[in-house]
This record gives structure tokens, sequence and C-alpha cells, in this order.
């Protein structure tokens, strides 16, 4: 087990924005979350990654506690993320954009590098030549100079799990990642995020509102609505589920 | 040592023997009060580059600058008039005041953005003013006179200069990126790991840091310091400065350094006017480049896009 909410929920005021859920992601599991808009999905996220403090329940990352440890203490953990709305440096280049994220595995001090010292050198080469290792896996090599604000869309997003990927994270949460892109461009990055799963050893959440990406990679679904879970299972078993169905659709009428 | 290093020091020693050349064989023939321009456009260089950091390239909102340099200032002609510390030794201590300062404020204010900081840092401008308008010890009202005079433009622009390659060799840097990361997105920095309030307490404690070493050298200089000279409004104009040269460049604010304490001599037959100088210079800033002069440029690049271009043509 790397990732287990229980009786995990907040309230916003009289809001219930999540209640009541249990969630178990299994080390190097795929899962996905999914519900209609407003179920709570990055609320969920922002509980785990400690944007927000459960006023329920409890987050446990391994054998231990994560809550109110805070977002720097949640990364620092092994949690990495993309947000729904992407948020790149739009100052930094792609290459910095991706530097940015091993900034918490150097040791150099401020000092050494204004004084340019040879610790200084060692961890800028470093840093350089494994953002690039890790932008060319990701087809980012030839615009890694470029600011991050000049790149096309499908980039970004690419350049966002780049970035995360940088943290070197044990579990990495994916917040529509699909979202704006075609089907085909879905389709690749369906076959990316796999991918990243088996390259990178990373245990994969993921929020995503395209169906056949959802079905067609995670291994394990969590249905919320209303901030509560209203099914889990394989995706086969999600499919099949009327509750499900409705939730989505809507009840029959008369029915 | 790397090439780019042994390039930079050599660079450095380079600037250091053309301001102590300039020191020796021009200054002694030049015209005071063009010197006395130069060396008050050194302070303002020193000043401008910390509040660049904060607000340029970090993007926290201070207007509290002269507060740090009030203290840097205060204390390190304190340090010369009580305890006879040798001037070039109470200057860099001055600085260091001024950065516990800066560590003083920007710890507990930090956590704020935007506006909240605003509000802070411009209190602390006016309890650090409203303090040494009321302790004895450091002359009222009238501020403290007597105070060695050491500051020569020689003295000044080394200063200048360490201060420019300590701000280069910052920004281009692993600290560097997280500065920008810091103004550029918050929330992204700290999920990937970033403590952002110390990066924000860093870019505030260096700051503030060469803003002291700027007062400092102002009382040096002037042999005397009062309350008056660290007001809110010096903080407004060093914040002019770092947004008409362009936040996110570190040239660009030290260009409007330059011009605005010196058009201000240039026009000073006109001086009831430069008040209506200045502000039409910033609205019109406003309308045509509110990026600043140099946006988030440095001169360098500026020169080196000059150059290609005269190279195709």
């Amino acid at each position: 087990m790397l990732l287990e909410l229980q009786k995990t929920g907040i309230r916003f005021g009289g809001l219930r924005a999540v209640q009541d859920l249990d969630l178990r992601v299994e080390r190097g599991q795929l899962y996905g979350l999914i519900g209609p808009n407003g179920a709570g999905k990055t609320t969920v996220f922002n509980l785990i990654t400690g944007i927000y403090t459960p006023t329920e329940g409890d987050i446990r990352l391994g054998d231990r506690s994560i809550v109110g440890i805070g977002p720097v203490g949640v990364a620092t953990a092994g949690v990495a993320r993309t947000f729904q709305n992407i948020r790149l440096f739009g100052g930094l280049s792609v290459l910095e954009n991706v530097q940015v994220a091993m900034f918490r595995h150097q040791s150099g001090t401020l000092f050494e590098s204004v004084l340019r010292a040879p610790r200084f050198h060692r961890e800028e080469t470093e840093s350089v030549a494994a953002a690039h290792e890790l932008l060319k896996t990701f087809g980012l090599a030839e615009v890694a100079t470029l600011g991050a604000e000049e790149l096309p869309y499908g980039l970004r997003r690419r350049l966002e799990i780049a970035r995360a990927l940088a943290t070197r994270p044990q579990l990495l949460l994916l917040d529509e990642p699909a979202a704006g892109m075609n089907p085909s461009e879905a389709h690749d990055l369906m076959h990316l995020i796999r991918w990243v799963r088996d390259t990178f050893h990373v245990t994969i959440l993921l929020i995503e509102h395209h169906m056949p990406v959802v079905m067609g990679i995670c291994e394990r679904i969590s249905v919320l609505d209303h901030g509560a879970q209203i099914a889990v299972g394989t995706p086969r078993e999600i499919r099949d589920n009327p509750v499900v169905i409705e939730a989505y659709l809507g009840a029959e009428v008369g029915a | 040592m790397s090439r780019s290093t042994l390039i930079g020091y050599a660079a450095l020693a380079a600037g250091l023997a053309v301001v102590w050349g300039i020191e020796i064989f021009a200054i002694p023939w030049t015209n005071p009060y063009y010197a006395n321009i130069a060396i008050r456009v050194g302070f303002n260089l020193l000043a401008v580059m910390g509040l660049a950091l904060v607000l340029g390239f970090t993007g926290q909102f201070s207007l509290g600058h002269a507060g740090f340099m009030a203290v840097g200032a205060y204390g390190s002609a304190s340090l010369a008039l009580h305890a006879h510390v040798p001037p070039m030794l109470a200057i860099p201590l001055g600085g260091c005041m001024a950065a516990v300062a800066g560590l003083a404020v920007g710890v507990p204010s930090l956590r704020l953005s935007g506006d909240y900081l605003a509000v802070v840092t411009l209190g602390f401008n006016q309890i650090i003013v409203v303090l040494v308008q009321n302790v004895p010890a450091l002359g009222g009202a009238l501020g403290l006179t007597d105070v060695p005079v050491a500051t020569t433009f020689g003295v000044t622009f080394t200063w200048v200069l360490l201060g420019a390659v300590f701000m280069r060799n910052l920004l281009a840097s692993a600290y560097g990126r997280t500065f920008a990361a810091v103004r550029d997105n918050e929330i992204a920095t700290r999920s990937l790991g970033v403590d952002t309030t110390r990066v924000k307490v860093t870019a505030f404690v260096v700051g503030a840091f060469w803003a002291g070493i700027a007062g400092s050298l102002l009382g040096f200089y002037n042999s005397s310091i009062f309350p008056k000279q660290f007001e809110f409004d010096r903080s407004i104009e060093l914040l002019t400065m770092v947004v008409l040269g362009g936040t996110g460049s570190l040239s660009g604010p030290f260009l409007a350094a330059g011009l605005l304490t010196a058009l201000p001599e240039a026009l000073r037959e006109f001086s009831q006017y430069r008040m209506v100088v200045y502000a039409t210079l910033l609205i019109a800033m406003m309308g045509l480049r509110p990026q600043g002069i140099l946006g988030k440029h440095e001169l360098s690049d500026v020169v080196r896009g000059l150059w290609r271009r005269r190279a195709v043509a």
C-alpha cells in the first residue's frame, strides 16, 4: 500500500466538499479518479498534496501520516503533481522549468553559487544533463531553450509531467492530463502515461474525463459524486455499474 | 576552476582596476559637482539592485526598501562614532545589520502576499523612521553628525561592482531559478518541494543587505544622516526605478537609477517642474512600454541583438 485515505473529508463552512473517502492505491498501480464536474476530484488532490488540510480522517503515504505537513512536506515525502490549469514558470525556459524541480536534491549553498565554487559548477552541470535527459524522453529536447510560455498546449502538458517527474516522486498525481486534447493526442498521452509508470517505476493517480483514456490505462478506478465515493473497482466493473451510469447520465424518468 | 569562472573573476578585477584608475587619475581633476552625481548614482545602483531582486525577480511587492538603507546608515555610523570601528569595516557590518532587519521583517510577513506585504513593509519603513527620530542616541530629528568621511568614488563603485557580480551570479544559479519560479507560480513551486517562504526571505535578506550597504556609504559620504533621508518617498523613488527599468531585469533598473539620479540634476533650473516631468515620464512609460525600459531583458541581450541585426544587414 502506497497511498491510503482513511475516512477523509473536508468541510468548507457548511459544504462538505469531500466526505468519508476511503481510497487505497497500491505501489506501482495506475489508479483513476473519475466523476461528474464538481464531484470533488481536484479537492481530493489538494487534500493529498497538503494544499488543504482534511477536517476528518487521515491520509497515509507508506507507513506515515502526511496530514498537516503542508505542500512542501508532501512534495518532499515523494508526491508530485500536475495541475488542471497548467502551472508552468512562464518566465523560465523549458529546461529551467525542469531544473527548478531538482532544486530540493541540490545541496550547494547561496554563497557557493555567488562565488562560483566547484560544487556550484558540478551541480549545475549535473542538473542540466539530467534535465536534458528527461526532456529527451518526453520529446522536448528540441524546445529546451524556448520559454515555457512559447510551447503549444500539448507540449505544455508534457513539460508539466516531465517537471513533476524531475522531483523523483514515488507517487504522481495527474489532474486531467488529457484536458483540451483531441482524441488522437489523448491516445498518445495514454501511452505516454503508461510508459512513464513502467519506466520511472512510479505510482500514478489520475483524474480524467476522457473515458477512453481512463478505461484504457487504469487498473483500478474510483468514482466520486457530490464528494462521496459511489463506486470502486476495475474499469469493467465501473463501466457496468448502474450507480455510476446514473451519476453521469441521470436516472431514467419514472424509473 | 572553470573557464567561465576565470573570465568572471578577471572581468571583476578589470572593473576594479578601471574604478580605481578613475579614482586616482580622473577624480582629482573632475568638477566635484559631477563626481558627486556619479557617487550618488552609485548609492542608488546599490539600493535598487536589492529591490530589483525582491520585486522584479521574486515578485514580492516591498514598499519599505529605504527602511533597510536607514538600518545600514544608522548602524554603521553608530559603530564608527561610538565604537570607533573603522568605516571600511563598518560599511559591511551596516549591510549585515540591514540583512538581520530583513530577516526579522521577512520571516513573519512573507507568508503574506501582494497588497498585504506592501502594507507591512510600508509600516516597517515608518517604524524605522519614527524610531530613529525618537532615540536620543541616534540624534533624533537632527540625525547624526560628525560621521567620519570615508566614502569616495572608488569605494562606492567597488561595492557597486561587488554587488553587481553578486547579483548576476546569484540570478544565474539554482537559487535564481527559484526566485523566478516563486514569481511565476508559487503553488507550482511548492508542489516541487521548494520552500517558497524561505526563497522569499532569502531574496528579502539579500536585498536588505545591499540596501544597507547603500545607506552605510551614504552616511560616510555626507558625514551626517537624518531620518528624512529614509522616508517613504525614498522607497517609492527606488520602486519607480525598478518599474521604469523593467521588472525581471538587473541592468534595466540600473539604467533607470542612473537616469533618475542624473536627470533631476539636468533639470535643476526647472526644479519647480521636476515632479511634473517625473510623473509625465511614468505615465508615458505606462502607456508606451508597461514592461519597463528593458522588460525582462538585460543590456547584454540588447547589445547582442543589435550586433546580430548588423551582421545580417
